[in-house]
């Protein structure tokens, strides 16, 4: 089967515009509105509209990007929109400007764009704050290409849901970015939000609006930006002309991956994609042995990582190098049981070789 | 006023109570806001509310756990079930509840994680089905503290407008994450849920809906009105709807729970006539064989006119008062008989006996004359109770059990409130002269017979016809696109039946589908009905409504033949095509699916009287999933459903013409009786 149920439709895009005007009529006029009013004019100078490549096949040829500098450095997502010669950026102000790439990150997938211009508003990145989980934040972004002609960008409320790492979602997102983000509880991350910023209510920037992003496993859109804390150095090592460039899939593989059929254990035969870890077997005078290890134990961690399965084993080990010792907790029965395994193949290893071992 | 006393002693909820009153100062209108301004700044406020948000989850987080789930069957990307997921504990010696949604693809190992980062392993007690809630228990070791127990929000205290967290614990062990709304509704899905705007997601179903003190209101759960089928609402999602079962309703069943049992709604065993939830009466349309309503007395015809003493109008009505119980509670009925108004206590079940479709084994006349009464016998099936009582082609059959047939849907009619095994009268006319005959009835048949006769067509004039040949339907609220085929030789007086052709995703052509098809629907009076997915490469559950809306199109312009409105599909169609064999039931008669299982998701309903559906399944036992076909087809046969199996020893693709000849046989002895 290839089916995959598709969130929501139309229909209920409808009720949810529906509902947010009611809560905007209701609920904005008075507070929030007003509180946000001197926030928005202080970021809607500092945020760009970015126009490049796509335009086909549902990729859109537009972005959004944050001024940096007083001359015109531009902080944005690093993006197929910029792979092209021609990147337009519009000013708040309707100015246009054709915009040079200075350089990329494809790791944290940002990039710095330079327009030629001068005394600009600008966000100090040194100067940025970081959030926490129920702080009220405004995203301005660029989002669905309709802040058309020298409109400024739209503005969005809401709160940071969650402060995270993307690693820790283990392989539910594609994105080469593994570090910390702001999970945003509003639908931010929408076609050409990318690049924009997300500010506390006081107008003072947290971090840059990411991708769009979608959940492998619950086909839920992630809503999300990465903190400026994390972009930092390499903002100022691209302006500074620095290279750089890392293949962060070979950067995080093990040279010698950790491989736990060497203490003596033997799972069971792999069989479905969801077969969980269970011990089948365990070789007699192995190190599983000694430890105490039984046939029927489920693996749930191997040195601190959750194991949900035997496919998920075989995925962490290539990142994790084959230790002298890993400690793994297992399900027996009801229990938890904690064991430590210790390496009795020595040539393997990085530790030294024990008295009466057989190397 | 006593409200603002109380907030001056307790100072630090005083500015809380401000806050709400600006809040409700700010509801009541812009005029009521000018004058608040110049009593707190307004960024003032933003920060208050800010406080307030971060206040309330403080203190609901540390009952709010984390949940890992290894191992289970969840296969393909159905969306069904998750490996991280949220808890809320409700007692301090680790009794937890969650949404059954987590716990969907039955883990073989389930841990808990405390805030501090301790694991430890948990059991699901017991699921309320009904609810779509489950119970889960840690034990405790002497080390770890107790849970700490979140406070309750009072029913009486939820209010339509006030703010309301969605709170989970997915990304972080240690931190929860929250989404902010106000609560939208009271009494949503049938009065099993408080609705809100905030975000409801993968990322907080089994988490706590919060006030903004920080009190539970209920347990975010994917719930939907529309989830009568096991599809969890989980497509609602970021949609601006979102629901929390309500605490009370929760701890109310948690005793049972504890014990073990699993709870589940309750079944009255009627069908009530027409699908339309507002605008009919509730009429009973059959009641199940011995099913409760059967048992305690009530009647197909009964207008049920009020519940538990609650009187109802409409279908909707009446869910609303049943749907809320469990099996096992009692309920009693008023109905309207002969104008007489009749009451009736029943118990509600956990399931019905399923029932299974008597067969004489006959093919009506299709489009009996007027002036003729009873049903014509156009064929009947060898070896059946009709062929064992002498019936032949050509008779007509004029009585049931005593009582005259005005036409076939009379027979089909009466014949809804017997089962296989009882024994019936039936009188007919053979060449002017009335026989009668006891007939024992028999279960639906399997095979398909080798050839079925075609139907003659009436003589005179065709008269004006509409539109014939293949033409695109397009409607113009969906961006799906539409062929119809209509036989050339289209006959108005003559009934068709409807093929609805669900393409596999990336392999619709039509061309080869029209060769296929055009003269098998000349020969066997069919249209064909070839909704396509909006993306080419996937259907999507939300379609559904699109491929309904295709047939109620043709509907409206055709003669249609109610008993052989067919879904079938291909691959991902085929899957499709369950989906709407099993939520269009007042419509779909026979699902013929090739190279597919049922879907995950997808729960097939129990078989019902006034609703017969046949299935047809071509599996190739190379298929990836044939074993768990075997296991569909015989779960569906024990729920009495009709099932025609076809093997291929090949590796998987669709039907040679050989097999398509048969499928063709099977749809077209679907009007059997």
């Amino acid at each position: 089967m290839t089916e995959s149920w598709r969130p929501p439709t139309r229909l209920l895009r409808v009720a949810t515009l529906a509902l947010s005007l009611w809560g905007v009529l209701v609920l904005a006029p008075c507070g929030e509105a007003a509180a946000s009013r001197a926030a928005v004019e202080r970021v809607q100078p500092r945020v760009v509209k970015i126009y490049g490549a796509g335009g086909l096949r549902g990729l859109e040829a537009y972005q959004s990007g944050v001024l940096v500098s007083a001359e015109g450095h531009i902080l944005t997502t690093w993006s197929y929109v910029l792979d092209t010669e021609a990147v337009t950026v519009i000013l708040d102000d309707g100015r246009k400007f054709e915009a040079d790439l200075l350089g990329a990150d494809p790791v944290l997938e940002i990039a710095v764009l330079k327009i030629d211009a001068e005394d600009l508003s600008f966000f100090d990145l040194a100067a940025a704050v970081e959030g926490d989980t129920g702080m009220r934040v405004l995203a301005f972004s660029n989002l669905y290409g309709v802040a058309t002609g020298d409109e400024r960008v739209s503005v969005q409320r809401g709160v940071v849901a969650a402060v995270t790492t993307l690693a820790g979602r283990q392989g539910a997102f594609v994105t080469p970015y593994r570090g910390r983000v702001y999970v945003v509880d509003a639908i931010t991350n929408n076609p050409g939000a990318t690049g924009g910023a997300l500010t506390d209510i006081r107008g003072q920037l947290l971090g840059i609006l990411g991708k769009e992003l979608r959940d492998r496993r619950s086909q839920a859109w992630l809503n999300y930006a990465v903190p400026i804390a994390e972009l930092r150095e390499a903002v100022s090592d691209i302006r500074a002309g620095k290279f750089r460039r890392r293949d962060p899939a070979k950067e995080r593989l093990a040279r010698n991956p950790l491989d736990l059929t060497a203490f003596g254990i033997v799972f069971v035969p792999n069989v479905v994609d969801s077969t969980p870890a269970y011990v089948d077997a365990v070789r007699p005078d192995s190190s599983a042995a000694t430890s105490g290890l039984q046939p029927d134990d489920l693996v749930l961690f191997v040195g601190g990582v959750l194991i949900r399965s035997l496919r998920d084993l075989r995925e962490q080990a290539k990142l994790i190098e084959q230790p002298a010792e890993i400690s793994l907790i297992v399900r027996r029965g009801e229990e938890l049981k904690t064991v430590m395994l210790q390496s009795t193949d020595a040539e393997a290893e990085v530790g030294e070789p024990r008295e009466g071992e057989q190397p | 006023m006593t409200l603002l006393r109380r907030a001056t002693l307790r100072g630090r909820r005083a500015w809380l109570v401000t806050l709400v009153a600006l809040i409700i100062a700010c509801s009541v209108g812009i005029a009521g806001c000018v004058g608040q301004v110049e009593a707190a700044p307004p960024e003032d406020l933003a920060e208050r509310e800010q406080q307030a948000i971060r206040a309330a989850l403080e203190k609901v987080a540390p009952s709010v756990l984390q949940v890992q789930t290894i191992g289970g069957s969840a296969t393909g990307n159905t969306g069904l079930g998750q490996q991280t997921s949220s808890a809320v504990a409700i007692s301090p010696d680790g009794f937890l509840v969650s949404s059954e949604f987590n716990f969907a693809q039955k883990p073989s190992a389930i841990l808990v994680t405390l805030g501090d980062g301790t694991n430890l392993p948990a059991r699901l007690v017991a699921t309320d089905r009904n609810r779509g809630i489950v119970l889960l228990k840690i034990d405790l070791p002497s080390e770890v503290a107790p849970l700490s127990v979140a406070e309750i929000a009072p029913r009486d205290e939820l209010r339509v407008g006030a703010w309301a967290l969605a709170v989970g614990r997915i990304y972080e062990a240690k931190q929860p994450n929250v989404s902010v709304g106000i609560i939208s509704a009271l009494d949503r899905v049938w009065g099993k849920a408080v609705q809100t705007d905030a975000k409801v997601s993968p990322s907080n179903y089994g988490g706590p809906l919060v006030d903004i003190r920080g009190r539970v209101i209920g347990i975010l759960a994917p719930l939907s009105p529309h989830a009568d089928m096991g599809m969890s609402g989980t497509d609602w999602y970021d949609s601006g709807i979102g629901f929390a079962v309500p605490m009370a309703d929760i701890l109310a069943v948690v005793p049972r729970l504890r014990k073990g049992q699993d709870l589940h709604g309750g079944l009255l065993g009627i069908s009530i006539e027409g699908r339309d939830l507002y605008s009919v009466p509730p009429k009973i349309a059959a009641v199940h064989p011995r099913g409760p309503a059967d048992e305690a007395g009530l009647l197909a015809d009964d207008l049920i006119v009020a519940v538990n003493g609650k009187s109802v109008e409409n279908r909707a009505q009446l869910q609303h008062v049943v749907s809320p119980l469990y099996a096992g509670d009692e309920v009693t009925l008023a109905v309207m008989r002969d104008k007489k108004r009749v009451e009736r206590s029943l118990q509600l079940a956990e399931e019905l006996i399923p029932y299974a479709h008597p067969f004489i084994g006959i093919l009506p006349v299709r489009d009996g004359h007027e002036d003729a009464a009873g049903a014509g016998v156009r064929y009947v099936y060898p070896d059946s109770p009709a062929a064992q009582a002498g019936l032949a082609s050509g008779d007509r059959i004029t009585e049931f059990q005593g009582t005259e047939l005005t036409d076939v849907a009379a027979l089909r009619q009466a014949l809804r409130r017997y089962i296989p095994g009882e024994v019936v009268d039936l009188s007919f006319q053979r060449d002017g002269a009335t026989k009668s005959a006891e007939i024992t009835l028999a279960a639906l048949p399997e095979d398909v017979p080798d050839d079925l006769p075609l139907v003659e067509r009436p003589a005179g004039p065709v008269g004006k016809r509409p539109r014939t040949g293949a033409f695109d339907l397009k409607l113009p609220e969906f961006e799906n696109e539409c062929v119809v085929y209509v036989p050339k030789n289209y006959h108005p007086q003559m009934s068709h039946g409807v093929v609805i052709w669900l393409t596999a995703p990336g392999k619709f052509d039509k061309e080869a589908l029209l060769n296929r098809w055009k003269e098998v629907c000349a020969r066997r009076q069919l249209i064909l009905l070839a909704p396509q997915p909006r993306d080419k490469e996937r259907w999507a559950a939300d379609e559904l409504d699109f491929v309904r809306r295709t047939y109620d199109e043709v509907a409206k312009d055709y003669r249609i033949d109610a008993s052989r409105v067919v879904a079938h599909g291909h691959e991902g169609g085929a899957a499709m095509a369950y989906l709407v064999a099993f939520s269009q039931r007042d419509v779909v008669r026979g699902v013929a699916a090739v190279q597919s299982p049922i879907p995950a998701v997808v729960r097939p309903p129990a078989t019902d009287p006034a609703r017969p559906l046949a299935i047809y399944v071509a599996i190739s036992k190379q298929h990836e999933y044939a074993s768990r076909v075997t296991d569909q087809i015989k779960a569906l046969r024990k729920m009495k459903y009709p099932v025609t199996e076809v093997r291929f020893p090949e590796k998987p693709r669709y039907l040679l013409d050989s097999e398509l000849a048969g499928l063709v046989q099977w749809i077209d002895g679907l009007d059997r009786l």
